[in-house]
């Protein structure tokens, strides 16, 4: 991971396009990943990628030599990025909330594997598969890629994601399962032998 | 057909997500970064975040608002009637002393320069408040030029 690359370290108070640009380099990537998978979208992406390193060049005297500068680029891009989401589509909770009520009783939590040992996308190779995975995530509605993305790739428990998204925590459980659930069934269209595995509730 | 417990399904999808390896920022995005930043740069101050004032600018900033932030932060106790015109006015003094002490220096010095300014000609006057303006302006030209030239595009 592009975090975990060391930033080379610039004597404070001697900062220079230069010097900003390797930073930069160093994280682009981290950031970019963080912002298009809880976004789904690559233009808002880059939007908030660079957003976020305005932010870090207003503050480079700081972050040029903090050994927690991939930490901090990580939370004001998971940050930004919600914040873009609820201030452009409103009615999170409210959405969440219809398609709660919709699909009460139709989430049987069925989901076809495409091998049989129950590995997704096994017949695929690797770029393959890793393309299909990122194109899987674009394609899940947003209340449940970005608890699903906070979750799996930012790590953060059930009960933080639940106060940074302002919903419930019964909610969140409930749209991160049925956000695996359904990323397992669009996971599993690309194979060729199908077995039903069914997800207990 | 197999099943698969919620606890299952999720330690599948975590590994299969944690392969991801991370996306590759447009190459787009570092020249659209450092436009910003030299788009910023070349605003006046007064038009750029705090963190980018001057540091004398910043100190009068601070001091004008600490004084308006107390001064409503005691009209608003005194209209409360938590604090006494009294009070008021004992922590007022010292302000008022001070400004007091400086009106009256600038007075002696006025006092000091009275006689001599009438054999001064206006003239003289003028010109040299525009050599003072004019250096200042020069000044500040010569300030921006060399930034523009010899450190902005570093």
């Amino acid at each position: 991971m592009n975090d975990e690359t060391p930033v080379q370290s610039q004597p404070t108070g001697n900062m220079t396009p230069v010097d900003f640009t390797t930073f930069m380099r160093n994280y682009q990537d981290m950031v970019y990943s963080t912002a298009v998978r809880l976004l789904g979208n690559d233009a808002q992406a880059e939007d908030i990628s660079q957003e976020v390193f305005l932010k870090a060049y207003e503050r480079y005297d700081d972050l040029s030599t903090s050994p927690t500068a991939g930490g901090w680029l990580k939370t004001v891009t998971t940050n930004l990025s919600i914040n873009h989401l609820q201030r452009y589509r409103k009615r999170w909770s409210f959405f969440s909330d219809l398609i709660h009520r919709d699909s009460d009783g139709e989430d049987s939590g069925q989901v076809e594997f495409a091998a049989p040992d129950g590995d997704f996308l096994s017949d695929l190779d690797q770029d393959d598969r890793r393309a299909w995975v990122e194109r899987a995530l674009d394609e899940l509605p947003d209340h449940q890629r970005v608890p699903l993305v906070l979750y799996h790739f930012e790590e953060l428990p059930y009960d933080e994601i639940a106060r940074q998204l302002s919903v419930s925590l019964a909610k969140i459980k409930t749209d991160i399962l049925r956000g695996r659930t359904a990323l397992a069934q669009i996971l599993m269209r690309s194979g060729t032998e199908h077995e039903t595995l069914t997800a207990q509730r | 057909m197999a099943r698969l417990t919620p606890e299952q399904l999720e330690q599948k999808i975590h590994a299969v997500l944690r392969e991801q390896p991370p996306r590759r920022a447009p190459m787009s995005l570092e020249a659209r970064v450092l436009g910003e930043i030299a788009r910023r740069q070349a605003l006046p101050w007064w038009q750029q975040s705090y963190a980018f004032w001057p540091n004398a600018v910043k100190l009068s900033f601070l001091v004008v608002a600490t004084g308006i932030a107390g001064a409503i932060l005691i009209y608003s106790m005194h209209l409360l009637g938590v604090v006494s015109g009294d009070a008021v006015k004992q922590l007022v003094e010292p302000v008022f002393g001070a400004v007091n002490t400086l009106r009256a220096a600038g007075s002696a010095l006025l006092r000091l320069v009275t006689p001599v300014i009438p054999e001064i000609s206006r003239t003289y006057i003028y010109a040299a408040l525009a050599l003072v303006g004019g250096a200042y302006a020069v000044m500040l030209g010569l300030g921006a030029t060399a930034y523009r030239l010899l450190w902005q595009h570093r």
